[in-house]
């Protein structure tokens, strides 16, 4: 039996664990990393770095689990959850930081100052900037 | 290295609980825990360190730092190991050592 309304209202974009991306990337879905990511930054509405997901960008959502490996920067408006797996290394920006005792981090922890927030439109603008040489 | 205990047991590493304001750096062999009112003011160097209340200082663990409840450190954090609670707050910077990552890729 289908669940349309669910299905319809939460959709998921997955990088598989075979997958390697480089670029930015934005996504106004779910984003599921389970492979490898390089690029300058990663936007979606919430983010989660499975045990096996590689990720070197700046991370930027409402909410970030992060069970794998991150080199950048962690922007979360809402919370910042790192699993046991999770290897960090750079800055971790949000109010709500919750840190589960395995997790290998290195940078500072700022829960005062607000995330920066990307919107998609931005972001796409400024990819499209500096892909083409033109914004529209 | 200077024992800071009264009593010169080496195998007596107890634990320190902290309930109240205290200044000035803290070393002790075994764990240190800042109740829910205590407040320190000064670098904490332990085996682990649980905190559940106010720390202003750098806090060196050889084992674990645990920031509990709703604890509150201004200082940064050195240990192999580091817990931190959803309601816990830290201004500082996380140092550990890193553990060896298997190779993905050829450079």
């Amino acid at each position: 039996m289908s669940q349309p309304a669910e299905s319809a209202t939460r959709r998921v974009s997955l990088l598989g664990p075979n997958s390697v991306l480089s670029g930015d990337f934005a996504t106004t879905e779910e984003l599921v990393v389970l492979g490898q990511m390089i690029g300058e930054r990663l936007l979606a509405p919430n983010i989660t770095i499975g045990p096996s997901g590689r990720v070197t960008a700046d991370i930027f959502a409402d909410t970030i689990r992060i069970e794998g490996a991150i080199t950048g920067n962690v922007y979360a408006k809402t919370a910042a959850i790192l699993g046991a797996s999770a290897i960090v290394s750079g800055s971790i920006n949000s109010p709500n930081v919750t840190i589960r005792e395995g997790a290998i981090v290195n940078g500072a922890v700022n829960q005062k100052a607000a995330p920066a927030v990307l919107k998609l439109d931005e972001f796409a603008r400024e990819v499209r900037l500096r892909v083409t040489g033109s914004g529209v | 290295m200077k024992s800071d205990a009264p009593t010169a047991d080496p195998t007596a590493a107890t634990d320190l609980r902290i309930d109240a304001p205290s200044n000035g750096p803290i070393l002790h062999r075994g764990s240190v825990i800042v109740g829910p009112q205590g407040i320190v003011c000064g670098p904490v160097h332990a085996r682990v360190i649980i905190v559940e209340g106010e720390v202003t200082g750098d806090l060196h663990a050889d084992e674990a730092i645990r920031i509990i409840g709703r604890g509150r450190v201004n200082g940064d954090l050195h240990a192999p190991k580091v817990a931190m609670a959803s309601g816990a707050q830290l201004r500082g910077r996380l140092t550990m050592p890193r553990r060896p990552e298997p190779v993905t890729g050829a450079e």
